[in-house]
C-alpha cells in the first residue's frame, strides 16, 4: 500500500511537470527536433536486456551499468521523466531494492546551451526528478543523494542535436 | 537750448533711420529658414557650386527697398559666385569667374575644412600668428583655468561698449558714415558656409559616450572676431555653469574646442562684412543630432 | 557684466538724451545679435597624443614609455579616444613642467595631449606627474602626481587613464579595476577550471586555485578584496564559498541543506544574495555576512529562481525565473515583495545584471536564429521597467554579462563554434553600450564566467 501511494505521488509529480507548458516556439521547436535523438542514444546505455550468461558479478557496479542502465535522458530544458526513462528507472528501482546496502548519487546534467547558472539549477531539478521516481518506487530516500553539474560535464563532445541529447541526462552513480 | 533741440531732432532722425535699417533685417532670419537651407547645402560641393545668393535674395526683399543706394547692394552679392570658379570639376565655364579675379585669391572660395587643414600641418611652427593678446603664462590647475576664463569675460564687454560708442558716433554723423551699410547682412548661404565649417570642427565625441546630458545641452558662445576672420575671443554664455555642472562643462568645452580647432582658425565669413560679424553668437545645439 | 553695460549706457543717456540713446543702444544690440546655430557635428573618438613620460635616468625613461603605452592602450580600448601613433610625435620628450608647442600637436590633429614626468625621490620611490592639455584651447585640463614604489607603475598608469577619461568625457573611468574569471584547459568532458584574476587590461594575471576542483561563477565584493564563487570541494556538496584574495582564506557561505549557487554581493558588501537548489526547486536567499542570518526571498516549490542581482541602491533585486514555463526576468523588493515581470519581448531571458548606474539591466537572451544568422544568444540591455530593450551583440553562445563600474562597458563569455571542425573556443569579450566597440579580452588560456570589480580603493 505504501508503494502504491508513492507511485501515485510519483505519477502526479510527473504529470505536474508535464503540465508546465512551454510557451515559446523555441522550446517546442527544440523539443520536436531532439525527439528522435533522445530515442537513439538510449540503447547505447541500456543495451543488453538479454543478459550474457557469464555476465558481471551480481550486485556490482558493472552489472548495474551493463544490465540495468545508469542513465536517463531529458528533452531540452525539461526535467520530466519520459516513457523511455521510466523503463530504465524501473529496472534501477528493482536492482536497488535487491541490494539494499548500496547508496547512490544522481547526477543531473544539461547540454551546453543556456547559461551556466540556470543549467546548474536545471541539473538539480533533473536529478531530483530521478530521485523522486526512485523514492516512489520504494527506495529509501536516505539512500539517494543528488548533485548537479549543469553543463560542466558533457559526455558527447559535439555541438549538435545528437550530442546535446546525450548530454541532457540523469546518471545514477553507485557509491 | 536751441542747439540741444537740434541735437535731439537729429538724434531722433538717426534713431528712426537706425530702427528702419537696422532692426528689420534681423527679423527675417527665422531659424526654420536656416534649417531648410542647411540641409540643402550639407554637401560641400553643393555649397560651392550653388549660386546661393540669388536663392537668398527673396527672403530679404525689404532690404533693397529702404536702401537709397541700390548699387552697393549688388556689390556684396557678386563675391558669392566666385565659389564656382575654384571648382573646375563643376561645369560652369570659366567665363563668369573671369570678371571676378580679385575675389578668388581670398580665402573665402576655399571650401571650409580641407584647405585650412592642409596648410596647418605644413607649418607647425608658424602657429604663433595668433593675434590674441592673452597668451598669459597661466594655468596650473583647474582652478586657475576657471579664474582665467572669468577674466576673459572682460574683453567682450569692452567690445560691446566700444560698439555702442561706435553707434553713438555713427548716429551723430548720420548718413555720412560709409562704414555703416545696413545692406551688408550676412546671407543665409554665407551663414551656411560657416556652419558647415564649424560642424566639421565640432567633435561631440562617440555617441552615447560620456555624460548623456552633455549631448542634449545647447551651448551658446559669444564670439568676437578680428578683421582677418580669426576669432579674437570666445566666451561661453552662462559660463558660470561650467563650474558646478559637469555635463554643461563637457558640452561647453566641446564647443570651445570646435572654435579653436585648427580647421576653424579662419572662419569663412565674407570679409567685406566685418561690421556685421564682428561679434555674434554660435549656438551649439546637439539636440537634433542625438538620437 | 550687465551692470557695467548698464552704467555705460546710463552715462551716455545723460550725455545725449534719454530716448535717443537708449533706443540707439537697442539698435546696436539688435545689430550684434547675429546668431548662428550649429546643429551638425562629428561623433569621433577624441584624437589624443600620449607622450612618453619624461625620465632623467635611462630606466625611468624606459618606464616613461611603458606608462604612456598603458595609458594609450586603455584609452584606445574604451573606444572614446583615438591615440595618435607615437612615431608621429615631433621633438624631444620634455618634462611635465614644459609647456607644449601646441602647434606641433595641432598639426597631428591631436585634440588632447598628455605629458608626464617620472622623478626618483630620495627615499627610492618614484614620483609620477602628468598634465592633460586641451590642444585647441591651449589650456590644461587636469594634472596630478603620484609618489609610489616603482612596482606600482601600472596602477599609476590606470589611475591617470581614469582621470583623463573622466576629465574629457565627464564619466568616471574604469581602468583601475580587475577582472576575475574562470581559466579553462583540457577536453570538454574533463575540463580543468581555475579561478584567475587579472588587471582590467590583462596584466598581473594569476591563478587562485589549482584546478583540482571544479570552480564556477566568481564575483567580486565591492572592495574587490573578496570573492564569492561556486566550488565543488566537498563530495557531492557544491557550495558557495567566500574567498579572501588578500589572505587566501576561504569558507563555505552559510549552512544550506542543498546546493547553493549564483552568488552576488549586496552593493554595501554586508550580505550575499544567492540561490539554493533543493528538491527540484531553486529559490533565492540572502545571507548576512556579520550575523549569518539566512533569509528566503522566493518560495517556489518546483520553479527555478536564480541569478539574483541587487540594484545599486540595494532596494531591489532582479532575477530569472521559469515560473511561466520560460525563462523571464523579474524584479522584486529586497524583502521578496512586489514581484513584477519585466522582460516582455519574444524569447527567453537569463543572467540579469543591474548597471552600477542603475539605469539599465543587462541580460543574456535566447531566441531562435533569425534567417541568415546562426546567432542564438544575445547580450542586451533594458531599462529596469523592461522598456527600451536593445540587443548589443549576438553569437553562437554568449552569456553572463558583467558591468564596468561606470556602467558603460559589458564583459561577457563567448563560446565560439568553429563549424568546420566542430571545436569550441571560450573567450572573454567586451562590448560597450553603443554595440560598436566590440573586443576580445586576451587571456592566457580559454576563459569563461568573467566578473568585473569596482574601482579599486
Amino acid at each position: 500500500m505504501g508503494i502504491r501511494s508513492l507511485l501515485f505521488v510519483a505519477a502526479s509529480l510527473v504529470l505536474a511537470a508535464c503540465a508546465q507548458d512551454p510557451d515559446t516556439t523555441e522550446t517546442s521547436g527544440a523539443g520536436t527536433t531532439t525527439a528522435p535523438a533522445v530515442t537513439a542514444p538510449a540503447p547505447a546505455a541500456t543495451a543488453p536486456v538479454a543478459p550474457v550468461a557469464a555476465g558481471p558479478v551480481p550486485g556490482s557496479e558493472e552489472e548495474f551499468l551493463v544490465e540495468v542502465g545508469d542513465r536517463v535522458f531529458f528533452d531540452y530544458e525539461r526535467s520530466d521523466i519520459s516513457e523511455e526513462a521510466r523503463l530504465t528507472l524501473d529496472r534501477q528501482a528493482l536492482w536497488l531494492n535487491r541490494y539494499t546496502d548500496i547508496t547512490v548519487v544522481i547526477e543531473g546534467h544539461c547540454d551546453e546551451r543556456g547559461t551556466r547558472e540556470y543549467n546548474l539549477a536545471l541539473g538539480e531539478r533533473r536529478a531530483n526528478a530521478v530521485r523522486q521516481y526512485l523514492i516512489a518506487s520504494g527506495i529509501d530516500a536516505a539512500r539517494i543523494e543528488t548533485i548537479s553539474y549543469g553543463k560542466e560535464r558533457p559526455v558527447a563532445l559535439g555541438s549538435d542535436e545528437a550530442s546535446w541529447a546525450l548530454n541532457r541526462r540523469g546518471v545514477t552513480v553507485i557509491n | 537750448m536751441r542747439g540741444s533741440l537740434l541735437v535731439s531732432v537729429t538724434m531722433h532722425a538717426a534713431l528712426v533711420a537706425l530702427a528702419w535699417f537696422g532692426l528689420p533685417y534681423l527679423q527675417p532670419e527665422p531659424p526654420e529658414l536656416d534649417e531648410v537651407i542647411f540641409v540643402q547645402l550639407s554637401d560641400l560641393a553643393e555649397v560651392t557650386n550653388l549660386p546661393p545668393e540669388p536663392g537668398e535674395a527673396p527672403p530679404e526683399p525689404p532690404r533693397p527697398e529702404p536702401e537709397p543706394s541700390p548699387p552697393p547692394a549688388p556689390e556684396p552679392e557678386p563675391p558669392a559666385p566666385p565659389p564656382p570658379a575654384p571648382e573646375p570639376p563643376a561645369s560652369p565655364a570659366p567665363a563668369p569667374p573671369a570678371p571676378e579675379p580679385p575675389p578668388e585669391p581670398r580665402v573665402r572660395p576655399e571650401p571650409p575644412p580641407a584647405p585650412t587643414a592642409e596648410p596647418a600641418p605644413e607649418r607647425p611652427q608658424p602657429v604663433p600668428p595668433r593675434p590674441r593678446p592673452r597668451p598669459k603664462p597661466r594655468r596650473l590647475d583647474l582652478e586657475s583655468v576657471l579664474t582665467d576664463l572669468k577674466r576673459e569675460k572682460d574683453p567682450p564687454r569692452a567690445e560691446k561698449r566700444q560698439s555702442l560708442a561706435d553707434v553713438i558716433d555713427r548716429t551723430t554723423r548720420l548718413g555720412s558714415d560709409p562704414d555703416f551699410d545696413p545692406t551688408k547682412t550676412v546671407t543665409q548661404s554665407e551663414i551656411s558656409r560657416v556652419r558647415q565649417q564649424i560642424a566639421a570642427c565640432w567633435n561631440i565625441g562617440v555617441a552615447g559616450a560620456g555624460v548623456e546630458e552633455a549631448e542634449t545641452l545647447a551651448v551658446e558662445v559669444r564670439i568676437v572676431m578680428n578683421p582677418d576672420r580669426t576669432v579674437r575671443d570666445a566666451t561661453v554664455v552662462n559660463e558660470s555653469r561650467m563650474t558646478g555642472d559637469t555635463a554643461f562643462r563637457i558640452a561647453a568645452e566641446r564647443a570651445l574646442r570646435a572654435i579653436r580647432h585648427p580647421d576653424c582658425r579662419v572662419l569663412v565669413l565674407p570679409d567685406d562684412k566685418y561690421e556685421v560679424w564682428k561679434t555674434f553668437t554660435f549656438n551649439f545645439d546637439p539636440r537634433k543630432l542625438v538620437q | 557684466m550687465m551692470r557695467a553695460w548698464n552704467q555705460g549706457a546710463t552715462a551716455l543717456c545723460l550725455l545725449l538724451g534719454l530716448a535717443v540713446t537708449c533706443l540707439g543702444s537697442a539698435t546696436s544690440l539688435a545689430r550684434e545679435d547675429l546668431r548662428i546655430d550649429i546643429t551638425q557635428g562629428r561623433f569621433d573618438p577624441i584624437p589624443i597624443a600620449v607622450r612618453p613620460f619624461y625620465g632623467t635616468q635611462p630606466d625611468t625613461e624606459t618606464l616613461g614609455t611603458h606608462v604612456a603605452d598603458v595609458i594609450s592602450a586603455n584609452l584606445h580600448r574604451s573606444g572614446l579616444f583615438d591615440p595618435i601613433d607615437p612615431a608621429a610625435f615631433i621633438g624631444p620628450v620634455t618634462g611635465v613642467q614644459v609647456r607644449p608647442r601646441f602647434g606641433n600637436w595641432a598639426a597631428l590633429k591631436a585634440e588632447a595631449l598628455v605629458k608626464g614626468s617620472i622623478t626618483p625621490e630620495p627615499d627610492g620611490r618614484l614620483k609620477f606627474e602628468y598634465r592633460l592639455w586641451d590642444v585647441a584651447r591651449r589650456a590644461d585640463l587636469v594634472a596630478s602626481s603620484f609618489t609610489t614604489p616603482e612596482r606600482n607603475w601600472r596602477r599609476v598608469a590606470h589611475l591617470i587613464s581614469d582621470q583623463i577619461y573622466e576629465r574629457v568625457t565627464g564619466e568616471t573611468g574604469y581602468f583601475d579595476t580587475r577582472i576575475v574569471y574562470i581559466a579553462e584547459t583540457g577536453p570538454r568532458d574533463r575540463r580543468v577550471k581555475r579561478l584567475a584574476v587579472m588587471d582590467q587590461d590583462g596584466a598581473n594575471h594569476r591563478y587562485l586555485t589549482d584546478g583540482k576542483h571544479l570552480v564556477l561563477t566568481p564575483r567580486f565584493s565591492p572592495t574587490a578584496q573578496e570573492l564569492v564563487y561556486l566550488g565543488y570541494y566537498q563530495r557531492n556538496r557544491p557550495r558557495v564559498y567566500l574567498f579572501n584574495i588578500v589572505t587566501g582564506q576561504q569558507a563555505v557561505l552559510g549552512d544550506f541543506p542543498g546546493m547553493t549557487l549564483a552568488p552576488r554581493f549586496a552593493p554595501d558588501g554586508t550580505s550575499v544574495i544567492m540561490s539554493m537548489a533543493k528538491d527540484g526547486a531553486t529559490n533565492i536567499y540572502t545571507l548576512d555576512l556579520a550575523t549569518r542570518v539566512q533569509r528566503r526571498l522566493t518560495g517556489s516549490v518546483s520553479d527555478i529562481n536564480v541569478s539574483p542581482t541587487y540594484s545599486p541602491d540595494g532596494e531591489q533585486v532582479v532575477f530569472v525565473s521559469d515560473r511561466t514555463g520560460t525563462k523571464q526576468l523579474y524584479v522584486m523588493r529586497d524583502d521578496g515583495s512586489n514581484m513584477v515581470r519585466i522582460s516582455r519581448e519574444k524569447g527567453q531571458y537569463d543572467t540579469p545584471v543591474w548597471s552600477p548606474r542603475g539605469d539599465l539591466i543587462a541580460f543574456t537572451k535566447t531566441r531562435p536564429p533569425v534567417p541568415g544568422s546562426t546567432d542564438r544568444y544575445y547580450i542586451g540591455v533594458m531599462r529596469p521597467d523592461g522598456r527600451g530593450e536593445r540587443l548589443l551583440v549576438g553569437g553562437y553562445l554568449v552569456e553572463g554579462p558583467t558591468w564596468s563600474p561606470n556602467g558603460r562597458v559589458l564583459l561577457y563569455a563567448e563560446e565560439q563554434l568553429e563549424r568546420a571542425t566542430g571545436t569550441i573556443r571560450r573567450v572573454l569579450r567586451s562590448v560597450d553600450l553603443t554595440g560598436q566597440n566590440h573586443r576580445v579580452v586576451p587571456t592566457p588560456l580559454e576563459a569563461s564566467d568573467p566578473a568585473w570589480s569596482g574601482l579599486l580603493q
